[in-house]
């Protein structure tokens, strides 16, 4: 089984994962290492599982994001509007932190403790997608 | 930990704010609509990770981009980035002062093979936030689009 086998295998193997967070997170199993070419890390086990427990967690009425992988081997969501970004970066090893602008007020830091800020910038991003 | 970028490299005043700088990119850090690559993904201005700084040949993180002015000067263009890097890639382009618009200081760093490399590197803090990351590649501009994958 190959590495990239195995980082798959985690997030198809979660039960109630649905499909539509497999799909999003699906591109990002097929990087290799140095996938931007200057030495980025391909996602992590840890950071795909973490990234698809955000997204089912947020569940279906949010926006899909635009995926991404992180340099240091995690996970990138990101939402954007004229008036509302939000970025969650999923580390490697599956910790959570975010960087929130809305309402021309912007914050960063752990998910947990911003978490009302990304719920409210979810709930703004919703309502004007 | 490697030292912040702000204490060890220093704003170059000679790169002025129109200088285009441009980043080289693939489409795993390219925003695309449509099929149309419009910007930089976010994770094309994160910081590089501290464990290659030794293989780089550099004291602390910034984020790699050429000089347009210094390709110029060597009759470089845009395309012969792609010619060096290969058929992946494309390129994005951003002002200096637009760099420096999100909190960043600019300097020449000369590599070999490369004389019109250089660096964008936060002025404040260990690395660029995730905010300053987002806000570069919001104001990229795309000059050549990587082929989508």
């Amino acid at each position: 089984m190959s590495d990239q086998d195995l980082r798959w295998d985690v997030i198809v193997d979660q039960k109630g994962i649905p499909q539509v967070v497999i799909e999003l997170l699906a591109p990002l199993v097929e990087l290799d290492d140095d996938w931007d070419g200057y030495g980025a890390l391909a996602p992590r086990a840890g950071a795909l599982k973490a990234a698809a427990d955000v997204l089912v967690e947020w569940g279906r009425s949010i926006p899909s994001p635009q995926v991404m992988a992180s340099v240091a081997g995690g996970v990138l969501l990101e939402w954007e509007s004229r008036d509302v970004d939000l970025v969650v970066d999923v580390g490697a090893e599956g910790g959570v932190s975010v960087y929130v602008r809305a309402c021309d007020a912007e914050s960063e830091g752990p998910l947990d403790e911003h978490r009302q800020e990304a719920e409210q910038a979810l709930a703004l991003l919703a309502l004007t997608s | 930990m490697p030292p912040y970028p702000g204490e060890v490299y220093v704003d170059d005043a000679t790169v002025i704010d129109g200088e285009l700088l441009y980043r080289m990119v693939t489409a795993a850090n390219t925003k695309f609509e449509g099929g149309v690559a419009v910007r930089a993904g976010t994770n094309a201005f994160q910081d590089q990770r501290a464990e290659l700084l030794l293989e780089l040949g550099v004291p602390t993180v910034a984020v790699s981009v050429y000089l347009e002015s210094e390709m110029a000067a060597r009759g470089v263009v845009v395309a012969d980035l792609v010619e060096r890097w290969g058929p992946r890639y494309g390129v994005v382009s951003i002002t200096a002062g637009e760099a420096r618009s999100k909190g960043q200081g600019i300097i020449r760093w000369p590599q070999e093979g490369h004389p019109e490399h250089g660096m964008i590197f936060t002025l404040q803090g260990p690395s660029k936030t995730r905010g300053q990351s987002k806000g570069l590649a919001a104001l990229t501009k795309v000059v050549i689009a990587p082929p989508e994958s």
